[in-house]
């Protein structure tokens, strides 16, 4: 197990330059994509490597050359290390219109990297216009053309059809490895559960889902010391993923992390795509599913808040800890309600704000052991 | 520290926006006593079609910029941070919750503060046209679940390449549509189309002659200034449509004239023509002009007074004023990438003669901002202007720092002046 966890670390560390070497050691051409909303799948069945951006863990330098600091801590990130060179290597980055600061963060790429297709896709926002599933096609088939002349060759269907198999057969697997540790925490500490999805948004799916079978078949052999503690339930952070340090601190606490709605969390895998009919449709048939939140959307049939307290109730959560970015301003707006409606829930709630830059976790670890306390 | 002795020579027409500003909140009062549905609404002037359906609208942004220069913004932001929004979010977006907590009574105001400034009627509808920002979405989203009211969200699309702009158009003019028949079923009564092409006529007027005032001050030295254009955004933003916009703009314009034929500038001595991008520090918007005018400096002309609102006049027609609208609100200068914003602030500096820029750090804005080193390395590659960044916020005055902004500015000017020495 330690042998799969380890490779699971090594792409996680120093992703784009694990990328780069696996690229230049003659694999495929790698396409990036902004977190959520993006179809991974067109790029997988072009034949090209998807990967989903992920903030890495360095200091923000000359980056800020470009970039304010009042900005979310993956935009500066982004804008970051494609200027100190180390994102060159891509054949092209997709971002999606999921808030002003990726719309800032494409049009700064694609001024510093002049050498790299920079692509910006802008999908309906309000989805119950009645033109939202025609807008959604119209954008999806202006994205699979710019894939397919990347590539060098079409997206047919039945390329298209297998790699939602993949797709879907990897997002299973991470459903059953959350049942798993749901049914026994001692299992997996989180920051491993929340590592294991990302370096799914940094590999090959087909080893990914390999590694995930080996890992699923360990887990349910051997036995894990059985954790009590306080039953947490984990929301924010809608594109990036939470420092290893927060969840450690949470779970060293005495924490329970029984479920969460990150995005590199259970939003990243919740939801597949239909098999059966077109998986063109399929695809947009999944972009406009709204059974999941979906912060950055409006006219949401479900609202964050309600989610929110439906799924903790669901989980006997004994607390909710909202890991709000600093600077995310969709978060933000959705945060008041959360508060409200957690309240009147009589459901424990704290809020952390996380930055890019972890300076001190002290003042998180009086909070949180504050909040510990109050859960009895 | 600068020995602020000189003083901006503001435009006297321009300082009668403040009291329409004031009446026209007072009439939105007014009407909602009568019985009449009022709309709240941010971002561009789309909302003239709800004018059109006789709705009285209240625009944020026309509402806490002027409470923000009249120093009276806390206690909306203190109602909104009291609800759990923090002070990062969009300054704008936390005061109008704040004013719709207060709208609801759902805050208890303190007896030292000025109710009637910051009471306003409730709304009945809610609509969303930040155009180029994704904050005015989740902004509006917001305030239409608090209030518990029906919202529009208008998406005009970001123009990543020229082709994209006539398919956002078409969009657009088909997102009116769906507006409209939301404002039949709310007012309960067929669309005034008539009334909607009679104030599309008022307002490619009062477009038009804006315009043309704001070209006059490629004079030098310049007529008025960036402020006096910033101070009187209401004629095409909150009052847009109104009565009197054409009257006070007339004025403007003769008041304009006559300064150039007596050889008036906007500040006591034009030594320096500067460009500003950003949105204003509403909260200082005295101060500022007057530290302008104290260094000698005229900021002549703006992104924001003149790239965003309305600014496409040649494209209103009556007969057709859903694309008249579209156009006007799809083609703005936030809604395109880098290149065409270059090329844009680019011929604005070379057409008022501009020495250097001022970018102004809204703290809390990410949609204007974001191009700002692009912009400064850009322009200063093009045309050899330099440019400063000066930190502030629209309506928050707690990111303001005055001692900041002085050693920016003398910044800025001893390089234009080093600039000017070496030829």
């Amino acid at each position: 197990m330690e042998q799969i966890m380890n490779r699971f670390r090594s792409v996680v560390e120093a992703p784009y330059e694990k990328l780069a070497e696996w690229k230049n050691a003659g694999k495929r051409k790698v396409v990036a994509c902004s977190p959520m909303h993006f179809p991974e799948e067109l790029i997988h069945a072009a034949g090209m490597l998807p990967v989903v951006l992920q903030e890495t863990n360095e200091a923000i330098t000359t980056g800020f050359s470009h970039i304010h600091p009042f900005y979310c801590g993956i935009t500066r990130n982004m804008v970051d290390i494609a200027d100190k060179g180390q994102l060159n290597f891509l054949d092209a980055i997709f971002y999606s219109d999921i808030c002003v600061q990726a719309r800032t963060a494409t049009c700064i790429l694609q001024q510093t990297l002049p050498r790299t297709r920079v692509e910006y896709m802008r999908l309906p926002m309000s989805l119950n216009r009645p033109n939202a599933s025609e807008d959604t096609v119209r954008e999806f088939d202006k994205v699979k053309s710019t894939v397919e002349s990347i590539a060098g060759n079409k997206i047919d269907d039945s390329a298209l059809k297998q790699s939602i198999r993949v797709y879907n057969k990897n997002r299973s697997l991470l459903r059953s490895l959350r049942d798993l540790r749901k049914a026994n925490p001692g299992l997996l500490a989180y920051r491993d559960m929340l590592l294991i999805i990302q370096a799914g948004m940094l590999m090959p799916k087909e080893e990914h889902s390999e590694l995930l079978e080996k890992l699923l078949a360990r887990l349910k052999k051997g036995k894990a010391a059985s954790r009590k503690g306080k039953k947490i339930f984990l929301s924010g952070h809608l594109c990036q993923k939470p420092k290893a340090d927060i969840l450690d601190l949470i779970e060293g606490m005495g924490g329970i992390i029984v479920d969460d709605d990150l995005y590199t969390g259970y939003r990243y895998y919740a939801l597949d795509a239909e098999e059966n009919g077109s998986p063109f449709q399929a695809l947009v048939k999944r972009y406009l599913e709204t059974s999941l939140p979906v912060p950055t959307r409006s006219y949401l049939p479900v609202r964050w808040d309600k989610y929110l307290v439906d799924k903790a109730t669901a989980n006997r959560a004994q607390g909710v800890i909202s890991l709000v970015v600093k600077y995310c301003e969709p978060h933000l707006f959705h945060y008041p309600f959360i508060k409200e409606a957690l309240a009147a829930a009589g459901i424990p709630h704290i809020m952390l704000e996380t930055e890019h830059e972890v300076v001190s976790l002290e003042g998180t670890r009086t909070r949180l052991q504050a909040f510990m306390e109050m859960l009895g | 520290m600068v020995t602020q002795q000189k003083k901006a020579n503001k435009l006297a027409s321009a300082s009668l926006i403040g009291k329409m500003m004031l009446a026209s909140f007072e009439d939105i009062k007014r009407q909602a006593a009568e019985g009449k549905k009022v709309v709240w609404a941010n971002g561009l002037p789309v909302y003239v079609l709800a004018r059109a359906a006789d709705l009285p609208v209240l625009h944020a942004e026309g509402l806490i910029a002027g409470l923000a220069a009249r120093k009276q913004e806390k206690p909306l932001q203190d109602a909104a941070e009291a609800f759990g929004m923090l002070p990062d979010a969009c300054s704008y977006a936390r005061s109008f919750l704040g004013a719709a907590r207060i709208a609801k009574g759902d805050f208890k105001l303190d007896a030292s503060v000025n109710r009637e400034a910051v009471t306003m009627p409730k709304p009945d509808l809610y609509v969303n046209s930040a155009g180029g920002c994704g904050t005015g979405r989740v902004w509006g989203e917001s305030m239409a679940v608090y209030l518990g009211i029906p919202v529009y969200h208008f998406e005009p699309k970001f123009i990543w390449d020229e082709s994209d702009l006539e398919p956002s158009v078409a969009d657009f003019v088909e997102q009116e549509k769906e507006f409209i028949q939301l404002l039949e079923k709310v007012t309960g009564k067929p669309y005034n189309w008539n009334r909607l092409k009679e104030l599309l006529v008022e307002v490619k007027k009062a477009v038009t002659l804006r315009a043309e005032v704001m070209k006059l001050c490629r004079n030098v030295p310049s007529p008025a200034s960036f402020f006096d254009w910033a101070t009187s955004i209401g004629i095409v933003a909150h009052l847009i449509g109104l009565p009197g916009t054409g009257d006070l703009l007339t004025q403007m314009k003769k008041e304009v004239e006559e300064r150039i034929v007596k050889g008036t500038g906007a500040v006591p001595v034009e030594k320096y023509r500067l460009y500003w991008d950003g949105i204003l520090t509403w909260s200082n918007i005295g101060g500022l002009a007057n530290k302008f005018a104290a260094l000698d400096a005229c900021v002549v002309v703006s992104t924001y007074t003149n790239l965003v609102w309305w600014p496409r006049p040649d494209m209103i027609d009556p007969e057709k004023p859903l694309e008249s609208i579209a156009y006007n609100c799809c083609d703005i200068v936030l809604l395109r990438n880098y290149p065409y914003r270059i090329k844009a602030l680019s011929e604005l500096c070379h057409e008022f003669s501009i020495d250097g820029m001022v970018l102004s750090e809204t703290q809390t804005c990410r949609a204007f901002n974001g191009h700002h080193f692009m912009l400064m390395d850009g322009l200063a590659r093009k045309l050899g202007i330099p440019a400063v960044t000066i930190n502030g916020d629209s309506c928050d005055p707690r990111f303001y720092s005055d001692a900041q902004v002085d050693t920016r500015l003398q910044a800025l000017l001893e390089t234009i002046d080093a600039r000017k020495k070496a030829g």
